[in-house]
Order: structure tokens, then C-alpha cells, then sequence
């Protein structure tokens, strides 16, 4: 674990350093309220709606396909370290694991969840 | 040894900070405002000499620091706040695991010069460029404003979709190295490949030894080369993958609400990104700190005949590092390249490109690159 002190030590000094650009400007930057300011950007009609509504479903989507192509993502890392050592059972076991995965990715594209 | 390691904080706080980060925003302008046919920054001057826009990177900041920052009405006090930071801080602490040289032994001490060598060294940048992502999604819903909305479920589209291909694209060169750590890949890379052939057959004598490759990612596997320089581009979002923030489609998206140093903070998040993702893409496929056809155990046993095997050590320690510079600085300068060449990909395709175009590509070349590993059975991908 000695190798992620160094990890710990630049995250102490980022978080310090963003910490000290916040306050420098809480400082020295001036402060006029004005209602008009603090009016969200609208475009140039300054038409106002309510931005807290509901946005397209196909964000949702992504965000479950997301997780279930990213979890088998994550198997793959330690095995190419170690796919030398392996060979060809290693290959061929892997294939055999992506292979549902293939499945998946096709019904999705065939389902149009992949369609914007 | 604490000291030393917060000595090599400070340095390469230093380096990212003072050197490259006013570079890249220098290049960025400059090198953009060339390709565009514009002059760039040609104002902020001292004593009337302009150092060709030099020194406007240093008064952005002056100028993002010395402003107000207005938060919109009805935004999420603490979140709104707090979202730049997020943004900054991961792609700060991504420069830990970017070796700027190889391993050295002077008497028995072993130096290397990265400040955190993890054996899992590519993981933290995938996982910390994800929380970043977090940052830029987080600054649009907390703004309360329709574009900044747009622009954060866009950004977090985005950055979710760019993470299985930027993790997928990396895979087969993990498979060539053997490892995930980024210094040993730099060792890996600091040989040549013999052109094998027709050459071995002629008798070239001592020129043989120079007419060979060297070793490096982007020799043993150009393609991915490719795909993880423009997936991990697109997974920072700059041009031409930034329809999340596009600044004529949606008046700049996630970060339309923000001023003064929020604002700073967002424009320094993505330089940095820059300065990261060449880093990265220098020690996986640019051979790291190696310098071509002169492996380190060359330099070392050609210089020490003359100073000794000590001072030799360190002479090649500064070769790797202002090798890596070079490599570090001439990718930064690829990206503008690519940036500034390419017309936005809209949101939909952008998505369809990453789901369709990167991933099946990148799969296919783990399973292209495997069988040739496995079939070869070691030796080049």
C-alpha cells in the first residue's frame, strides 16, 4: 500500500490548492446583487421555463446499459495481465464469457435502445 | 523517505502547474488561432512584448480569480459550489501515476520518477476520469437553468458510454505488456523489434542494429492507439466531442451558470485533462520516457566509461524525463490538431459512434490481439 501515499499526499495538496483559489476569489472578487444576475440564462428571448423537469428516457437507458457492459469491462483487466500465461484456454474462456454479452449487445441494438 | 516523496509532490505539482498547464492553455489558443487563420492572443503584453500570447494564459487566471461568482436563482446552494472542485481535484490526483521516467539504482537506493507506482496504475485514470465526469454533471443540474440541464444529462450520457470503450480500447496492449502498471510498461517499451525478413538475410553488419522499430504501443498495435486516444478525448469532453457544452447549440451546457472562479476551475479541469491524457497515452504507446534505438542500459554504459556508473544514472534520468516531456508535449499538440480539424459530433452521434463504431472495434481488437498473442506465443502483438 506504500505506493498510494503518494496518491494521498497530491490529493491533500489539489484539495488545499482549489480550496485556496475559492477563498482568494471570496476575497477579492466584488459582490453586486442585482435580481436581474441572478436570472438562470434563458437565450436571447429570455423565455423562462421550469428546468427541473423530466428529460428523454433514453438517458435512463444508457445508464442501465452502462452497468451491465461495464461490470464485464472490469473482468477483463486482470485477465489480459495475465492472458499469456493462460493461452489458449484463457482465450477461449473469455470468448465463452463474452459471448451472453454479445447476445445482450445485439438485442439491444435490435430493440433500438441503442438508437438516439 | 517521506521527504522525498513530498519533495516529488511539490516537483511535479510544479511541472503540471507552473510549466505545462500555462503550455497547453498557451497551445491550445495559439496553435487553434493558426489552424483557424487568426493571430490568437496578441494583447496581454509586458513592456510591449507580447511573447506571441505567452502570457495570457496567466492572466485568464488572474481574471477568473478577480471576478464574481454569480450563482443563478433557485440553484443548489452546496452543490453549485462545490461541483467545480469536484471536477478539478480527480484530474489533479490522475498526475500521481504518469511516470516521467524509468527506475534507476544509484549504489542502493532505486528511484523512480513517479510519485505513486501502482500496480493498477491505468485503473485509477479510468476511475478518476469518471469522477471528474461527475463534476461537469453535477454543475448543470445544480444551476437550475434549462441549457445547463441539457448539457449535464448529455455530459453524463457521455462519460458513462466513454468509459467502457476508453477501459474496452486499453485491453489488448494490458494483454501485450503482461501488466496494468505504468512504469513497467515504460521498461517493456525501451527495446526494438527487428524488422526480421528480407533484412536478416542481407548482410547489413552494423546498420542492422539501427534498422529495427522500436518497441512501442503504438508499433505493436496502432489501432488501439487510435481508439484510446479519441475515446479518452471524448470522455473529456473537448472538441470535437462537446456537444454536452456546445457553446453555439447550447450556450455552454453544464457550465452556462458559472463565473468568476467556478468558472476557472472548469477551464483549468479541462486543460489538465489535456496535459493528462497525453501522459497516459505517452507511457502506453510512446514507449514512456525511452528514448529510441538506446535503451537505458546503453546510455548508462556508454556515459559511465567517462563520469562513472552514479552520475551516468542520473544524466540518463534527465534524458528519460526531457524524453518524455517531448512526447508528453507533442501529443498535447495531436490533440489540437484533432481538435481543431474535425467539425462537433451532435449529441445522437456521438453516441452512436461510441456504441456502435468504438466499442464492437475495440472488442474485436482484444480478441484480434489475443489470438495473435496466444498463437506467437510472446513476441510482438
Amino acid at each position: 500500500m506504500a505506493e498510494y501515499v503518494g496518491v494521498l499526499l497530491i490529493l491533500a495538496l489539489a484539495v488545499a490548492l482549489t480550496g485556496a483559489m475559492l477563498a482568494l476569489n471570496l476575497r477579492i472578487a466584488p459582490r453586486r446583487d442585482l435580481a436581474a444576475k441572478r436570472d438562470p440564462y434563458a437565450g436571447a428571448g429570455g423565455v423562462r421555463s421550469a428546468p427541473r423537469r423530466r428529460f428523454a428516457v433514453r438517458f435512463y437507458v444508457v445508464a442501465i446499459l452502462f452497468l451491465v457492459f461495464d461490470v464485464a469491462v472490469v473482468f477483463l483487466h486482470p485477465w489480459s495481465a495475465v492472458l499469456r500465461e493462460l493461452g489458449s484456454p484463457g482465450l477461449v474462456a473469455m470468448a465463452l464469457f463474452i459471448a451472453p454479452l454479445g447476445v445482450a449487445y445485439v438485442y439491444a441494438w435490435g430493440k433500438g435502445a441503442l438508437r438516439w | 523517505m517521506t521527504l522525498l516523496l513530498l519533495a516529488k509532490t511539490l516537483t511535479v505539482l510544479g511541472v503540471l502547474l507552473v510549466g505545462l498547464v500555462p503550455l497547453t492553455a498557451w497551445l491550445e489558443r495559439r496553435q487553434s488561432a493558426l489552424m483557424q487563420d487568426r493571430v490568437g492572443p496578441a494583447r496581454v503584453n509586458v513592456a510591449t512584448a507580447t511573447l506571441g500570447g505567452l502570457l495570457q494564459p496567466l492572466a485568464d487566471a488572474i481574471a477568473r480569480l478577480a471576478k464574481e461568482s454569480v450563482r443563478p436563482r433557485g440553484a443548489d446552494r452546496v452543490l453549485h459550489a462545490l461541483a467545480p472542485a469536484l471536477a478539478l481535484v480527480p484530474v489533479i490526483v490522475m498526475v500521481a501515476v504518469i511516470p516521467f521516467g524509468a527506475r534507476y539504482t544509484i549504489g542502493s537506493t532505486t528511484l523512480s520518477l513517479v510519485l505513486a507506482d501502482a500496480d493498477a496504475g491505468v485503473l485509477w485514470f479510468f476511475a478518476l476520469s469518471t469522477l471528474s465526469g461527475l463534476g461537469f454533471v453535477l454543475a448543470g443540474w445544480s444551476s437550475n437553468s434549462d441549457y445547463a440541464l441539457l448539457g449535464a444529462v448529455r455530459a453524463g450520457a457521455q462519460t458513462v458510454s466513454c468509459q467502457i470503450a476508453m477501459a474496452l480500447s486499453l485491453v489488448p496492449m494490458f494483454a501485450i505488456y503482461g501488466t496494468l502498471r505504468l512504469s513497467d510498461m515504460g521498461l517493456v517499451q525501451d527495446r526494438s523489434i527487428g524488422l526480421g525478413g528480407l533484412l536478416s538475410n542481407l548482410d547489413l553488419g552494423v546498420a542492422a542494429e539501427w534498422l529495427s522499430l522500436p518497441a512501442w504501443g503504438i508499433v505493436q498495435n496502432p489501432v488501439c492507439f487510435a481508439t484510446f486516444l479519441l475515446c479518452a478525448m471524448a470522455a473529456s469532453r473537448q472538441p470535437p466531442f462537446d456537444s454536452s457544452s456546445a457553446g453555439s447549440e447550447i450556450a455552454g451546457g453544464h457550465t452556462v451558470e458559472y463565473s468568476g472562479v467556478g468558472l476557472g476551475l472548469f477551464q483549468l479541469a479541462g486543460v489538465v485533462q489535456l496535459v493528462v491524457i497525453a501522459g497516459i497515452v505517452t507511457a502506453v504507446f510512446l514507449g514512456g520516457s525511452a528514448i529510441p534505438w538506446l535503451s537505458q542500459d546503453r546510455i548508462i554504459s556508454a556515459v559511465s566509461g567517462f563520469y562513472g556508473e552514479g552520475f551516468a544514472t542520473l544524466i540518463c534520468m534527465g534524458a528519460h524525463a526531457i524524453a518524455f516531456l517531448l512526447k508528453l508535449v507533442s501529443v498535447i499538440v495531436l490533440q489540437v490538431v484533432l481538435r481543431g480539424s474535425m467539425p462537433r459530433l451532435r449529441d445522437d452521434q456521438l453516441m452512436d459512434w461510441l456504441w456502435k463504431g468504438m466499442m464492437p472495434l475495440a472488442l474485436l481488437n482484444i480478441f484480434a490481439t489475443g489470438f495473435v498473442l496466444v498463437a506467437v506465443g510472446g513476441g510482438g502483438g
